[in-house]
């Protein structure tokens, strides 16, 4: 089955891991602006990682034949520089009509600090000014229930903001909830010890439907696995699922959200040409 | 998107992992209490709440994830961001 992994930080992976996927079915990703490990110490910095995203990276998926796409932001964990912080934001628009990039994100908070609502308000102000989707990161533990109601409280502070382009990530059972009663979009994300299992995924399906949500790898350079949305696909069909209903959770909502960016030019892959160079020059 | 199959056979495809579940369990608390100091355990707030956590998996109901989840999450205060 194809399939679309709408989170995946594949800056962090190794070229064989695309292959890898694409054997598996995947035939795009989207890749949001996050956390490098450490926090970097200035605008140019964070000029090349955009650069990089936005130009190296759909070339390299390219060559296993993946459609790449990506989200830009900085990151909560570094919104507590707050100068850096808006010298980022402002540097933005400078990126928002390169090919694949879909809009702001993943932005968010990450320990709920004034800072970060600070630089998450900012995002959004920047996200209205130039009508761009929105991708949310939600917190990892104890904090995530906390954060993400303050993220939809903020969220429903600016009567700008239509909740059908937003898409709140990394939701899980006491969250899901919260981000669909208001008419988001939401997105599981599947991880070995944090976050979702498969099986816990599809409970949630189970539970709230197939409407506007989507599962994602978020593979980075942490304990994480790239082909988790095949492990979600797996679940599913030994559950008995028809082939038609999994595949509207990890392709199809994928594409129909996306498609409200007007820079998602998605080629479907019965069609799709790998037109990357031939030759690899890693030098 | 209910479930087409039925409680008995799910319980037949989930049983050895709830199994294999309480035993990670029971051995990772026998670990901890063989432990020098174990005693000192008790009073730790996280031991508190995964004894919660267990009390919540004994009892009747549809949503004991999310029980857990919610056990294990900071509080919220609504209007937080009234005077901002």
């Amino acid at each position: 089955m194809y399939f679309f992994d709408p989170h995946v930080h594949m800056i962090s992976r190794v070229t064989d891991d695309y292959e890898r996927m694409a054997r598996m079915g995947c035939v795009a990703v989207s890749e949001p602006a996050f956390w490098a490990g450490f926090d970097r110490g200035s605008v140019d910095g964070f000029r090349d990682y955009f650069r990089q995203l936005t130009e190296f990276e759909p070339t390299r998926a390219g060559w296993s034949g993946v459609q790449h796409y990506s989200w830009l932001c900085i990151n909560a964990k570094e919104a507590e520089n707050v100068e850096l912080s808006r010298e980022v934001i402002a540097m933005i628009p400078e990126f928002l009509d390169k090919p694949g990039v879909l809009g702001i994100g993943e932005i968010g908070l990450n320990k709920n600090t004034p800072n970060e609502c600070t630089i998450f308000r900012e995002h959004i102000e920047l996200a209205m000014r130039t009508n761009e989707l929105i991708l949310i990161h939600t917190p990892h533990l104890d904090d995530k229930y906390k954060g993400t109601r303050m993220i939809i409280d903020m969220l429903l502070e600016d009567d700008r903001v239509d909740p059908g382009r937003v898409l709140i990530d990394h939701v899980e059972e006491h969250t899901v909830g919260l981000a669909r009663e208001e008419g988001f979009w939401c997105a599981m994300t599947l991880y070995p010890l944090t976050k979702c299992t498969p099986s816990r995924a599809a409970d949630i399906i189970e539970m709230y439907g197939d409407e506007r949500i989507m599962v994602n790898s978020a593979g980075d350079w942490g304990p994480s696995n790239p082909t988790a949305v095949p492990d979600f696909i797996m679940e599913l069909r030994r559950r008995g699922y028809a082939e038609s209903r999994i595949k509207k959770i990890v392709y199809d909502n994928p594409i129909e959200y996306f498609s409200g960016s007007e820079r998602f030019e998605f080629t479907a892959p019965d069609v799709f040409r790998d037109t990357a160079s031939s030759g690899i020059d890693t030098e | 998107m209910p479930s087409s199959q039925s409680a008995s056979e799910v319980f037949d495809q989930v049983y050895l992992d709830i199994r294999a579940g309480l035993l990670v369990l029971g051995a990772s608390l026998d670990r901890v209490d063989r432990g020098e100091g174990s005693e000192l355990i008790e009073g730790d707030l996280r031991r508190e709440k995964i004894q919660s956590g267990l009390e919540i998996l004994s009892s009747p109901g549809q949503n004991r994830a999310e029980q857990i989840q919610v056990l294990f999450s900071d509080p919220y205060q609504s209007g937080w961001n009234a005077d901002d």
